[in-house]
């Protein structure tokens, strides 16, 4: 089975501000047997919409404007934007007939888009605020400069086990989550966005959050390239001896001082899979 | 991480008590809100960012405090507060009860209220600022981020009201949700006020009862990102109703505005016209072309006392009452499994009736016409026989004793507790008022 994850982020430098990143984690299995394309086009039209929004908004004045403006219509917006993706590959290269022989059904959403499950965590960057958008599994975990982590996603309880909410489902936007914070003191000194197979493959969620420490840690010690030639390993280790899962790791960093005038922030990405590291 | 206010931290409030930070709770776009304590007994409290902490800020919370809450409905300034590390200013307020959840969790999928609730909701809501307005107050940001509601009762808790002024006296202060305001502040013709305050309204009871804004069809789908013109143009300039009957440029998308379609037909012919009335004369003539709270509260009683259940599926249904299309219409269908609708028996005040169900109350609003909207305590529930499943009564609850005629003109009194039998062309004496029941 190919990779089912996806990450995506803007400017395509990987540098500046506003800067957007997104991870997707296709469904897989046999039901969801486009969900590695359904991960792409979430992470490539998210990324898009969110970058978008986030560049129009990031002088507002009114950030309670742009608050709810994030909070109520981008879920809707992403959603959408993902469902004319799917049909637009759809029309190029429809579903085969079902085992009955006949024509998939393309007009009702619930039969078209599950082949292409998938789900989502965003993130924005600005210089006014940060803005996290997530529909089904996975974490957000930021940390400050003095290394408290936080989790700014409030935790969806209908996440069980395998049970997932999906931009597939009808009315998606509906279980979208939704974060805005202004930035009233300073920007988190690191923010990871991960598809669930790398929370996942530690024992307790004590565990994913000293990665992030760690992280942080050898960033600062060790610098960006480094860890960016290293995480890649460190990856496929932890999948390996844990959810032998599909990983994908957004990394947001400040790659200048914050005292500094212009402060950039820099993705990384390093994809794992179980097939991966067999091969 | 980057809160305004540390746990633990101590605040002091005008009237000297100290009031202790518990745990962050949440940021708007004005300042944060943490549960604390006050004197040992939990209570909210919020604090606003540097930007928002203004002298105009804290002379409007002073005469809210001095005022008072219209009701137990709002959440109310009580007091405010100051702290010697952390500059700026906050105010304390009753804690939401966990109960209530916001309206945005049923957007959301998280909470998942029945038909009654939500109607309950709209008619708490209606009222609720009916009250505020008869004040003299202006709550200037009505939207679904600033009401709390009960799921199982459709009790109501308005919150954020530190935005609340007296009607056409601030030229400051917040104008409200870009998407729930009224056209003529969206495109800055006007500020708010009560009539604007209308607007809001009808915009949220559609929301609620629709699961979709009154102004986002077709329109919206062609926006590529909601900026500042985008909004202007879709809420102030252009504003469209999506059912305009005289206009459909803007109508429902049918694969990605569905919710709006499909809700639109469940509801009874006059909620409809109330809206078609509220989003095509309420922009053309903001002064007069308005729906009133007291008219969204009076279509709300009379919904829920249309709702009545599928004998299939138990899908809550509204049926037309006194609509003569949706009375003689044999063929009614349940919106949910498609099956035939029975409808139950009625019991009729005048030109009005109210569906008994099988969890089916009065209340003095029913049975007194001197007690209109008073809720507070049942008068009356559908009840069944004890010894006999198949018979449905009505329960006496109240504290005086019914008199009651039956088909063939034998008189009873029905004591308070006792039961009389739902039969076709009964008729019950409240004290007040009389009902018949039918079939």
């Amino acid at each position: 089975m190919p990779n089912q994850d996806a990450i995506g982020w803007l400017p395509q430098s990987g540098s500046g501000s506003p800067l957007v990143v997104s991870v997707s984690d296709g469904h897989g299995g046999s039901r969801y047997s486009r969900s590695d394309v359904g991960a792409r086009l979430a992470v490539k039209t998210s990324t898009r919409l969110i970058h978008s929004f986030a560049v129009r908004h990031k002088d507002s004045a009114n950030l309670s404007l742009t608050k709810r403006a994030a909070e109520e219509w981008l879920p809707r917006a992403v959603s959408r934007a993902w469902l004319d993706a799917v049909k637009e590959h759809l029309n190029q290269s429809p579903l085969p007939d079902d085992a009955n022989g006949a024509p998939a059904d393309r007009n009702d959403q619930e039969d078209y888009a599950i082949s292409y499950g998938a789900t989502l965590i965003a993130t924005a960057v600005t210089n006014t605020f940060l803005l996290f958008l997530q529909i089904g599994d996975g974490d957000i975990l930021t940390l400050s400069d003095a290394f408290e982590l936080t989790r700014p996603m409030h935790k969806d309880e209908r996440l069980l086990a395998n049970e997932t909410t999906s931009l597939c489902t009808v009315d998606a936007w509906r279980d979208f989550r939704v974060v805005f914070q202004p930035i009233t003191k300073s920007r988190p000194a690191l923010i990871l966005l991960a598809t669930d197979g790398y929370p996942n493959s530690f024992r307790d969620e004590s565990g994913f959050q000293q990665a992030g420490l760690d992280i942080l840690k050898a960033l600062r010690a060790e610098g960006v390239s480094r860890v960016r030639n290293s995480l890649e390993g460190w990856l496929k280790d932890t999948t390996r001896v844990g959810s032998g899962d599909d990983v994908t790791l957004g990394i947001l960093y400040p790659t200048r001082a914050p005292s500094q005038k212009k402060r950039r922030v820099r993705p990384h990405q390093t994809k794992s899979s179980r097939r991966e590291s067999i091969s | 991480m980057d809160q305004i206010l540390k746990i633990q931290q101590r605040t002091q409030t005008a009237s000297g008590s100290v009031c202790v930070v518990e745990e962050f709770l949440g940021g708007g776009g004005q300042g944060e809100v943490y549960r604390a304590t006050l004197a040992g007994k939990p209570v909210a409290l919020k604090w606003y960012y540097p930007a928002s902490s203004t002298d105009e800020q804290r002379k409007a919370l002073e005469i809210l405090i001095k005022r008072g809450a219209p009701s137990d409905r709002f959440l109310w300034p009580m007091e405010l507060a100051k702290a010697a590390a952390t500059p700026g200013f906050g105010y304390i307020m009753p804690l939401r009860e966990p109960r209530f959840k916001g309206i945005v969790d049923m957007m959301k999928r998280r909470i998942e209220p029945g038909f009654r609730a939500l109607v309950t909701v709209g008619l708490e809501l209606s009222h609720s600022f009916l009250q505020l307005h008869s004040k003299g107050l202006c709550y200037r940001d009505i939207s679904f981020g600033n009401a709390f509601f009960d799921p199982v009762t459709g009790e109501v808790l308005i919150c954020d009201n530190d935005n609340v002024t007296v009607d056409k006296q601030s030229l400051s202060g917040v104008y409200g949700t870009p998407r729930f305001m009224a056209p003529e502040i969206v495109r800055g013709d006007a500020l708010p006020s009560t009539q604007t305050d209308l607007f809001s309204l009808a915009v949220l009871l559609f929301y609620m009862f629709m699961m979709h804004h009154p102004l986002e069809g077709k329109k919206e789908l062609a926006i590529k990102c909601l900026d500042l013109p985008a909004m202007k143009k879709l809420y102030g300039t252009e504003p469209l109703f999506i059912f305009d009957p005289s206009d459909q440029s803007n109508a429902p998308d049918p694969q990605h505005q569905r919710n709006a379609l499909v809700f639109w037909q469940i509801y009874p012919e006059f909620l409809r016209d109330l809206f078609i009335k509220a989003f095509t004369e309420g922009i053309a003539d903001p002064q007069h072309g308005r729906v009133r709270e007291s008219n969204w509260r009076s279509a709300m009683v009379r919904l829920r006392d249309s709702l009545l259940y599928c004998s299939h599926c138990n899908a809550e249904n509204f049926h037309d009452a006194g609509n003569s299309a949706a009375e003689n219409n044999p063929a009614r269908r349940c919106w949910s499994c498609g099956r035939q609708l029975r409808l139950p028996p009625r019991i009729w005040f005048g030109r009005t009736s109210v569906m008994l169900n099988h969890d089916t109350s009065l209340f003095a609003h029913h049975t007194d016409e001197e007690r209109k909207y008073d809720f507070a305590k049942r008068v009356a529930a559908v009840t069944r026989h004890p010894s006999d499943q198949t018979v449905w009564g009505l329960q006496n609850l109240s504290e005086r004793v019914w008199s009651t005629t039956n088909i063939k003109g034998e008189i009873n009194d029905v004591a308070p507790g006792r039961s009389v039998t739902l039969s076709p062309g009964t008729r019950i004496n409240f004290g007040h008022l009389e009902g018949e029941i039918r079939f």
